[in-house]
């Protein structure tokens, strides 16, 4: 467990919906109802920057609606959530509400689904290339000109090609997505989101279905995805992972957020602990 | 020659009737218009020379017509009406042709029309007499599709299947009843005969479609669209086997063919069109008290809703798709009779009424009896009441309109059910 | 016996006509359409049952710019007019409908051909699109300007005669509409090979297989269907055009829901998703129509098949029968067609 990783949460408050010193998405008053029941009621939440967030809660608490919302795969009955951007000089606020999903993709905040939708009936390799963001051959107007887009497909070929190795999947560069093992297929999917450089990068139970032998290389992974900048959000139920890599946690139930905190403060949060009561999870978060 | 072959195939596309009774059967046709103007619902009627009615039937919205003709002599081709305003026998021309037959050969006979107007569009002035009859028509109508529709808005339900063979089952129960009618002459008061034989008929190839293709294929994983498309392959082997092997021309039942109409207040039918209402209502109603009250109708609305938990409160889901569609056949079949009876029984009637079920259904909601029973009377009198404004031949615009924008503004229909988020 | 009913049959006749078939105008007619439709279905995963909707556009298009004498009558702008009707029915089709899931599609395309037809063929239309009788009207059908005249007779370079050998005799009219005709259908698939080897062609099979992946992945999905339904739509549009010039006329009869399935049957036949898969299932396609239509033909005739099970009027049938039953054999046993690959072959509802 580390909590040194990220100096700067040292002095932020532990409390749900609290303040960072520099967010790169804000959420306000989001709330889904379905039916009568209310999936996701968040009043305020902030997302530091270059830090890996962990989402956790039990079963049904909203976590994947709420990733759902934000990534603009469902339409939340109200509220809004902002996108803070950083370059060298400036710095700018998008409003992501309303947008459709391709739009908040291509502003830099890129999601993996929790059943992988690694595209099964085209090639690792073609997988990654659908993944860059600026190929202008997907253009209608200058797909039948490959003089327009065949230097940019070269470049495109060189990144995919160095995620490809980074993800240890090279070797199976020109097979079927299908053939890959569950696990394998997260690592693609990781890597294709990869290619067009996302600012903060959404993860759905990344470590679901994997084979225990690679979780410790997907952990690496992401670990490097902060390292390098990214900034990294991500769902899951394992509480070694989370406790593992986690910068900053979130706790959601019943759709609201109920504690955040540094790992250790969060595992000594009794409503925490409430929160998982019955669940093997509470044992786990007792000998953390 | 072989130039005459490649033309002739290209023909033979587009005009899928070559395969016409045009050597083999006598047949009197034609066509009741003014100039190019088409007249539909007009009744021709041919009498023999010995005054004895061979066979009555009214236009099409084509304006076309034809009776089959059982013996060669001298017949007397009647032009019985009713002829809208404005238009009349010619000045000198008879309502009234005199045909002599001498051999097995189809003739065409043509009346010759006057119009009063100049305008293009026949203009038919209006009373509440004639739209209440439109509408009685269109309940007639709509509870027929009601009856046809059951069955698809069910097979949907219950295994997720589009199946486009479903109005064909309309049309096969049709001419199993005229088959069994006049093979065994089960016509008059025995007809009912025929028509529970068909019915039943129906009901097995229904339960043989189940085991025997759809069933198998569901479990060697198929998915639903692949078997829609089976379905289609299906549609059309049954039309035009009943093509072949039944023949081209329209036909009427031989039972209850020509009647007076009954005059009961305003409206003015033929009584079997009476009793086809009742009866089309009282199975309904029939089939909506089966559904509620016995535990196979429960079964059926259960597995309809929701196939998994039903399966796992102990309903034998196989069991209840295998009789959704014996019973989804029969009522088809049972439909299709009825319509044989107001309308005429030919190869196409599945083809022509495969829209109006698909817009009944998704209407009222796909998967549930009652959406279907709802959907069909509305759509049936949407679509016989909108002739009172529009021309006859956009009838089914209407329907078709309908059926457009439920699945675009609420696909579930009026019953239906939001399907639950992925 | 089969030596007894080999010898009531005339192979060289078999050969000749289905051969001829498989190679002639309706051949590659339905070879572009399928073309069209496998952009559509093969490569975009859209479920379209109202194919017949836009050669309805396209030849109706033609034929009205042409007959009203619009754009100064020139034939090759009704041509263009036809095509742009194109892209107009492909957006009245797309912009409400491409959210549907499949099977709701496919009977919205359905509904739509359905209700161009019917509309087609109203009275009240009669003096633009012929109604019933269709265009050009019967009285001006002998007129000596008719733009299937243009192309057959005015634009053919052909100089007058009969080519060809064996049963493969075509007159001077023919082949060149034949020319024509195959070498639209070579420039078309030219088209869609070029498009799917791109980056662009790369999305539509990602969209394709899922939709949600794409979305998240920065492709705006709906704009690249509505384009798809767009390409794909005018070149079943020129496959209409091209049926009209053969017959020498446009009638709503024409274009009824069977002959969308005629084109699926093909498709599938060859194998969706292939570049090829739309030219060799259409050739097949025909070859092996044509080949069991003689074939009952002689047997009825000579006797070989009792007048019980089948008379000569009824082998046209056969012809939807055998069509009907091709359709559900594929999709059961041999979904991805002669030359498709298994694994691009089943689609599921989304």
């Amino acid at each position: 467990m580390s909590d040194n990783n990220a100096p700067e949460l040292k002095n932020i408050e532990p409390t749900p919906g609290s303040q960072k010193p520099d967010p790169i998405l804000k959420v306000d008053n989001v709330v889904r109802s379905f039916g009568g029941l209310r999936a996701v009621d968040i009043d305020h939440l902030e997302v530091q920057r270059g830090i890996i967030t962990a989402f956790i809660g039990p079963n049904g608490a909203g976590k994947t609606t709420l990733f759902n919302l934000i990534t603009g795969f469902d339409k939340p009955d109200s509220g809004k959530w902002t996108f803070h951007q950083l370059s060298k000089s400036d710095s700018w606020t998008t409003d992501l509400s309303g947008l459709r999903p391709h739009q908040i993709a291509h502003k830099g905040m890129v999601r993996t689904f929790q059943l992988t939708k690694s595209l099964a009936k085209m090639t690792v390799l073609d997988n990654m290339l659908l993944g860059a963001a600026e190929q202008k051959g997907e253009f209608l107007r200058y797909a039948l000109i490959p003089s327009r887009w065949k230097s940019q497909e070269k470049e495109i070929l060189i990144k995919a090609e160095a995620l490809l190795e980074k993800f240890n999947l090279s070797h199976m560069r020109d097979e079927y997505a299908a053939t890959l093992s569950g696990g394998q297929r997260k690592l693609l999917e990781m890597a294709r989101a990869l290619m067009s450089e996302p600012k903060l990068i959404l993860l759905d139970e990344p470590m679901a279905g994997v084979n225990p032998v690679l979780v410790e290389s997907l952990l690496a992974h992401i670990e490097n995805l902060r390292d390098e900048g990214v900034s990294v959000l991500f769902i899951e139920h394992d509480m070694d992972a989370i406790m593992g890599i986690s910068d900053w946690i979130v706790v959601l139930a019943e759709g609201r957020i109920i504690a955040e905190g540094t790992p250790s403060e969060v595992s000594k949060n009794p409503a925490v602990i409430d929160a998982y009561l019955g669940s093997s999870i509470a044992e786990e978060l007792k000998d953390v | 020659m072989l130039i005459f072959a490649l033309a002739a195939f290209c023909a033979s596309l587009t005009f899928p009737l070559v395969a016409s009774a045009l050597d083999n059967e006598a047949v009197f046709r034609g066509t009741v218009r003014v100039g190019r103007e088409v007249i539909p619902d007009v009744t021709v009627s041919i009498v023999d020379d010995a005054g004895t009615e061979v066979g009555s039937v009214a236009s099409g919205d084509d304006g076309k017509w034809a009776i089959p003709i059982p013996y060669i002599g001298e017949f007397t081709v009647q032009l019985i009406g009713p002829l809208p305003d404005g238009i009349s026998i010619k000045e000198g021309a008879s309502s009234e042709v005199i045909v002599v037959l001498e051999e097995i050969r189809t003739t065409s006979v043509g009346f010759q029309l006057q119009s009063e107007e100049q305008k293009t569009i026949l203009e038919i002035p209006p009373t509440w007499e004639r739209l209440l009859n439109r509408m009685v028509s269109g309940l007639k109508v709509g509870l027929l599709v009601a009856l046809a529709s059951i069955g698809l808005s069910l097979i949907f339900g219950v295994t997720g299947l589009v199946n486009f063979a479903h109005s064909e089952m309309v049309a096969f129960g049709a001419v199993i009843a005229l088959v069994l009618e006049s093979s065994m002459g089960l016509t008059g008061g025995l007809f009912p005969i025929a028509v529970v034989l068909a019915v039943v008929i129906g009901g097995f190839l229904g339960l043989f479609l189940e085991k025997g293709i759809f069933g198998p294929l569901r479990r060697k994983k198929m998915t639903n669209i692949s078997l829609m498309v089976v379905s289609i392959g299906l549609a059309f082997l049954m039309r035009y086997l009943m093509l072949i092997y039944h023949g081209a021309e329209p036909e009427t039942y031989e039972s209850y063919k020509i009647q007076k109409g009954i005059s009961l207040g305003p409206i003015e039918l033929p009584p079997k069109d009476y009793y086809i209402i009742a009866i089309a209502f009282v199975t309904l109603v029939i089939v909506g008290i089966l559904l509620q009250r016995t535990r196979l109708g429960t079964s059926m609305r259960a597995v309809s809703d929701n196939p998994a938990l039903a399966e796992s409160s102990g309903i034998d889901v196989n069991r209840t798709i295998m009789w959704v569609w014996i019973f989804g056949s029969a009522l088809a079949g049972l439909g299709g009779i009825m319509i044989g009876l107001t309308q005429v029984v030919e190869w196409q009637m599945g083809e022509k009424i495969l829209l109006l079920i698909f817009a009944a259904v998704t209407l009222g909601g796909l998967g549930t009896a009652y959406g279907a029973m709802v959907g069909g009377i509305a759509i049936g009198l949407a679509s016989e009441t909108s002739t009172f404004w529009l021309d006859n031949d956009l009838k089914f615009l209407i329907a078709l309109a309908v059926l457009i924008v439920i699945l675009l503004v609420r696909p579930q229909g009026i019953l239906g059910v939001r399907e639950r988020l992925g | 016996m089969i030596m007894n009913i080999l010898a009531g049959v005339d192979i060289g006749d078999l050969l000749g006509l289905a051969l001829r078939a498989s190679i002639g105008v309706q051949a590659a007619t339905f070879a572009l359409a399928a073309v069209g439709l496998n952009l559509h279905y093969g490569y975009t995963g859209l479920l379209n049952f109202g194919v017949v909707a836009f050669m309805a556009a396209g030849a109706y298009g033609m034929a009205i710019f042409f007959t009203q004498g619009w754009l100064g009558g020139s034939l090759i702008l009704a041509i263009a007019g036809g095509l742009v009707f194109a892209v107009v029915i492909a957006l009245s089709i797309g912009l409400p409908s491409l959210r549907l899931r499949a099977d709701y599609l496919a009977i919205t395309t359905i509904a739509i051909a359905e209700v161009l037809r019917i509309s087609f063929r109203s009275q009240r239309l009669l003096d633009l699109t012929g109604g019933p009788f269709g265009l050009p009207s019967i009285e001006d059908r002998n007129a000596e300007v008719s733009f299937s005249e243009i192309v057959t007779i005015d634009w053919n370079p052909i100089s007058d005669g009969s080519y060809g050998f064996w049963r493969l005799k075509f007159d001077e009219q023919t082949l060149w509409v034949m020319i024509l005709g195959w070498t639209l259908v070579l420039l078309a698939t030219l088209l869609i090979w070029g498009l799917m080897k791109s980056p662009w062609g790369r999305v539509i099979k990602a969209i394709r297989e899922d939709e949600d992946a794409a979305r998240a992945l920065g492709k705006n999905v709906f704009s690249y269907k509505l384009q798809s339904l767009i390409i794909g739509g005018m070149i079943v549009a020129l496959a209409g055009i091209t049926r009209a010039m053969n017959t020498g006329f446009v009638e709503t009869q024409q274009f009824k829901p069977q002959t969308t399935f005629f084109i699926w049957t093909v498709l599938i036949l060859g194998g969706a998703a292939s570049v090829w898969g739309p030219v060799i299932g259409a050739v097949s396609f025909w070859f092996i129509i044509v080949f069991v239509e003689e074939l009952l033909r002689q047997m009825v005739e000579s006797g070989w098949i009792p007048s019980v099970i089948l008379e000569s009027n009824d082998v046209a049938s056969v012809r939807m029968i055998m069509m009907g039953i091709m359709l559900g054999v594929l999709m059961i046993w041999r979904p991805q067609g002669l030359v498709g690959k298994k694994e691009e072959a089943q689609i599921d509802v989304r």
